[in-house]
């Protein structure tokens, strides 16, 4: 055991000071490279405005607060894209429960929801974004083994059918249960939303969701300014930020308004069903009654109000 | 790193206050770390340019968006997530000191305990920064404060991961920080202060491991980690990576330094070793058996893994490294002689580390999405920012361990105390 | 393991076991609130008849709701007879005004077989049992016929339809076919939809194929589609 003490000043005032003075270069010099090296943060920080940095969560901002996000969003729309949008914070409507039935001895698998919901919802023209993917199955099998997406052949192909698949708006989402921030949750009328300002972007619900049915933004989404569909909502499609999650919102922007998904509309099979499981006497009701309707991967127990159906 | 004594007690009784002594405590120790031999110096310097890349990499990452990963909405998480959950894994392997040097009294292991302790520390920081430059919104990192955000617990098992890294950061914080001060005061450490939090600290070190399994095994949607057997693989992995890390790194400091270390304490680790890497082989296997032999859609991913599957096989290299390096570690392991060879046993260490960094890694949490819910192969392999700032949270977590290892052992052998 | 010294000694378990039992209830506690909050995730059903401004609601009501318009065809269809000779416009004339004096051959089921007219339309409807006056009304070729001998105006097309496809015709009325453009919510604005000929060749009525024209162009996805899986 040594009782040298070597900060102790007798111990040798010289070295101490000039291994002091390197230190002190060499901590400038790191303290120097390493905001250097963070640089690029400052790209970053002039695009996040400080409001919406300190923007809280949806469900704890008051109606004005709310009115005010609103504003600046637009207001930031207009600068970014030139493009004038109105962004509308639709509720739910009491009474209303959304279900979604798609008719698979209809649909032919031409792709006509995919593409309509990439107009209706502003999602990133470069990979052809869309909350829908449409499987092309073998006839006779459940198996999504034996289906496949990329298909690009004149359709339909013989022994085969195609199921699309978007969110499932389960009534146990898995999705909802992982977030660590509750970022996502499931709202009144079953739709389970995102509130694109308060994700993480951690992508826990991607990983926990089994029908893929999220996106992750990736980078931000590229919409040219005469393509935007200025028609918005907070919780719908609106132009997304970077480094955020997505996912179908049955176009509730539309839907809130007692209109058709957009998805629905643009189907020339007429495969698709959409309504209020609340009413006795909407046509999904109809069908869940008279059809027998299935869903996706029932065995994990996450009672999806999305249905599919053959007749 | 032996006592030098029973560290003598102050020469005056004078009660010097903890407001001044502690920050010097502080001080001393950040002087300690930065002083050290040329060498010391060279190896810092190294780590922190590696650091420097890999912070540069991140920043660009999160200015121009994640899209500079090879991430994919198909493979949603990568080298990042795979490497948070080995380290954890690390992290919560220096129990396996702790058990024996303070349940079973083992006097050799009792000297280098720190060793694990601060590599648990170092550990847990490098698993924070991976989630960390994982996150698409950094910015909105405030959002998970509890009482600042909405902290969805207990909910989420990623706020369960949250509050048990952290939980555990701070018990080995206090561990090695109590020890370090009374020591650097003279003063003989009260049991009352820090022998609960040991005990506390070695259930931690399980739950840390368990609840991050959790995390992956709870999720009904990926057959691949849908399994039971996720959390006790985990945690017989760990304890094979943590001790042979620790292994490796006592023979470094025998080596370049002039810190003692008993060998009683090393072969303690070869024996943890031992067992526990044929515990983690037999369950990967009794995994495999169960996946295969059942057969049908739900061991797609396991197919892909080990077999390809419709012609993908990015994986197929990477596994069967690491099931050849973990079964030769374990051969190594068991056989006595090769034991009696230090380079051989840091061999078997390296292959048995690295056997599992792969099996936990690109072996677990990237097949895990291929196939993707819908049955889709998209195949992953990391980009260059990948590889940069996973190589930069290495080095800054080896840059940390050896400054606290430099700072700890000179106060731990009473070279170094209160003035 | 290793050596255990003198001093282990069995009373020294105590923390052990306090610590274990503080994190037994701290789980059995975590779990309990999981549980409790995955219930309250449930969504809350609320009465539909109490619900202000829905269909249902209206409905109940006996309120006035939006109407559902069905597309129908404009009327009778006319028939290409060639080009004007001075002004090179096409021709069109009613069904009528040739068959007023030709007589169609009631044995006929073959388009092809056809000379003077309708030679070119594709005729793949019934599986070779029906002919041309299966639908078409031989005594006014400006209208339809049912089945059971009534007239159907080319407007009322869906009536001729739905006489053989009920099954279809059942499913439109409850829109499980044919489509829909509009609202979901009658009490919040009107729906139109599809007639059978909108979407269907009256003469070939299966479906057309189609060419997909939007795919995905995910990064990492080949869009080799002729792979197996």
């Amino acid at each position: 055991m040594s009782d040298k003490n070597p900060s102790s000043p007798a111990a040798g005032d010289r070295p101490v000071s000039r291994r002091t003075l390197a230190k002190g270069i060499g901590t400038t010099l790191g303290l120097g490279a390493f905001a250097a090296a963070v640089s690029p943060l400052m790209r970053r920080t002039s695009e996040v405005s400080a409001a919406e940095f300190m923007q809280q969560h949806y469900k704890d901002l008051s109606e004005d607060e709310r009115a005010e996000v609103i504003r600046r969003l637009e207001a930031e729309a207009l600068e970014q894209s030139g493009r004038e949008v109105t962004i509308r914070d639709q509720a739910p409507i009491p009474g209303t429960k959304f279900g979604y039935a798609i008719n698979l001895s209809l649909c032919n698998g031409n792709g006509k929801c995919v593409e309509a919901c990439h107009r209706e919802n502003n999602h990133d023209r470069d990979t052809n974004q869309s909350y829908i993917r449409v499987l092309e199955m073998q006839r006779g099998s459940m198996d999504m083994e034996k289906g496949n997406t990329t298909y690009d052949h004149t359709v339909p192909a013989e022994d085969k059918f195609y199921l699309p698949v978007q969110c499932q708006q389960c009534d146990n989402p898995p999705c909802v249960d992982v977030c660590p921030v509750e970022a996502t949750w499931k709202e009144q009328d079953g739709i389970v939303v995102v509130d694109y300002n308060w994700c993480i972007g951690c992508r826990y619900c991607e990983a926990a969701c089994p029908y893929h049915a999220r996106r992750f933004n990736w980078k931000a989404p590229n919409v040219p300014a005469e393509e935007i569909n200025p028609d918005q909502g907070y919780l719908s499609n609106r132009v997304r930020p970077q480094g955020v999650m997505e996912k179908c919102h049955f176009c509730l922007h539309r839907t809130r308004e007692g209109k058709l998904p957009a998805c629905l509309e643009a189907c020339p099979t007429g495969a698709r069903i959409f309504g209020n499981l609340l009413d006795p006497d909407s046509d999904i009701r109809w069908v869940l009654a008279n059809k027998q309707v299935l869903v996706l991967k029932e065995e994990l127990g996450t009672v999806p109000s999305f249905f599919y159906f053959f007749d | 790193m032996t006592e030098a004594s029973p560290p003598a007690p102050l020469p005056d009784d004078r009660p010097s206050s903890h407001f001044v002594t502690y920050p010097r405590f502080l001080l001393r120790l950040v002087r300690l770390a930065t002083d050290g031999s040329p060498a010391y110096y060279v190896w810092m310097t190294v780590l922190t340019a590696i650091s420097l890349v890999g912070a540069n990499a991140w920043a660009t990452q999160v200015a121009d968006g994640m899209i500079l990963t090879s991430m994919t909405d198909h493979v949603s998480w990568g080298l990042y997530i795979a490497n948070f959950t080995f380290i954890v894994g690390l992290a919560a392997g220096g129990v396996m000191m702790v058990i024996p040097a303070y349940l079973y009294r083992n006097r050799a292991m009792h000297d280098v305990v720190i060793l694990g302790e601060l590599l648990a520390i170092a550990a847990i920081v490098m698993c924070l920064l991976f989630v960390t430059v994982d996150l698409g919104r950094p910015d909105r990192f405030w959002h998970m404060m509890p009482g600042l955000g909405r902290f969805n617990w207990p909910i989420s098992m990623l706020t369960w991961d949250v509050i048990v890294l952290n939980g555990y950061l701070l018990i080995n914080l206090h561990i090695c920080g109590y020890l370090l001060y009374t020591r650097f005061l003279g003063r003989k450490p009260e049991l009352r202060f820090y022998r609960p939090i040991v005990f506390l600290s070695v259930f931690w070190a399980v739950s840390i491991h368990t609840v991050t399994a959790f995390l992956y095994s709870g999720l009904g949607g990926r057959p691949l980690w849908n399994s039971a057997l996720l959390a006790p693989r985990f945690l017989a992995s760990a304890f094979v990576a943590g001790p042979a890390f620790i292994i490796v790194t006592m023979y470094v400091l025998r080596r370049l330094t002039d810190v003692r270390i008993d060998i009683k304490a090393v072969n303690t680790l070869v024996q943890i070793v031992r067992v526990t890497i044929l515990i983690n082989l037999l369950m990967v296997v009794s995994e495999l058996f169960t996946e295969f032999y059942a057969g049908g859609s739900h061991i797609s991913s396991a197919r892909y893994l080990f077999f390809g599957l419709h012609g993908h096989d990015g994986l197929v290299p990477w596994i069967w490294t690491a099931i050849g390096l973990n079964v030769v570690a374990a051969v190594m392991f068991l056989h006595p002689r090769v034991m009696q060879h230090p380079g051989l046993v840091s061999a078997a260490c390296v292959f048995a580390f690295v056997g599992v960094w792969i099996e936990k890694g690109m072996g677990l949490i990237v097949p895990g999405f291929i196939p993707s819910t819908l049955h889709e192969i998209v195949e992953y392999s990391p980009s260059l920012t990948e590889w940069k700032v996973t190589a930069g949270i290495w080095a800054f977590g080896l840059l940390i361990f050896t400054a606290m290892i430099q700072a700890a052992v000179p106060i731990l052998r009473g070279q170094e105390r209160a003035a | 393991m290793s050596e255990r010294t003198k001093t282990d000694r069995p009373g020294r378990a105590w923390p052990l076991i306090a610590t274990f039992a503080v994190l037994a209830i701290l789980l059995f506690w975590a779990v309990y609130a999981v549980i409790q909050a995955r219930g309250l995730a449930d969504v809350e059903v609320e009465d539909v008849a109490s619900a202000p401004h829905t269909e249902a609601a209206v409905r109940a009501a006996g309120g006035k709701l939006y109407p559902v318009q069905v597309r129908r065809p404009a009327g009778p269809p006319q028939v290409v007879v060639g080009e004007d000779p001075v002004t090179g416009a096409t021709r069109l004339v009613s069904c009528t005004t040739c068959h007023a004096t030709r007589v169609a051959d009631p044995e006929h089921g073959r388009t092809k077989a056809l000379d003077d007219f309708h030679g070119e339309v594709v005729f793949d409807h019934g599986a070779g049992a029906l002919g041309c006056n299966a639908c078409h009304d031989p005594s006014d070729y400006d209208s339809l016929r049912a089945a059971d001998g009534r007239r159907i105006a080319y407007a009322d097309v869906m009536r001729l339809c739905a006489q053989c496809h009920s099954r279809q015709h059942e499913s439109y009325r409850h829109g499980a076919h044919g489509g829909m453009n509009g609202h979901w919510d009658l009490s919040r604005g009107p729906r139109t939809r599809n007639t059978c000929t909108d979407c269907h060749d009256p003469h070939a009525p299966a479906f057309p194929s189609m060419k997909p024209t939007f795919k995905p162009i995910d990064r990492g996805l080949q869009p080799d589609g002729s792979s197996d899986h």
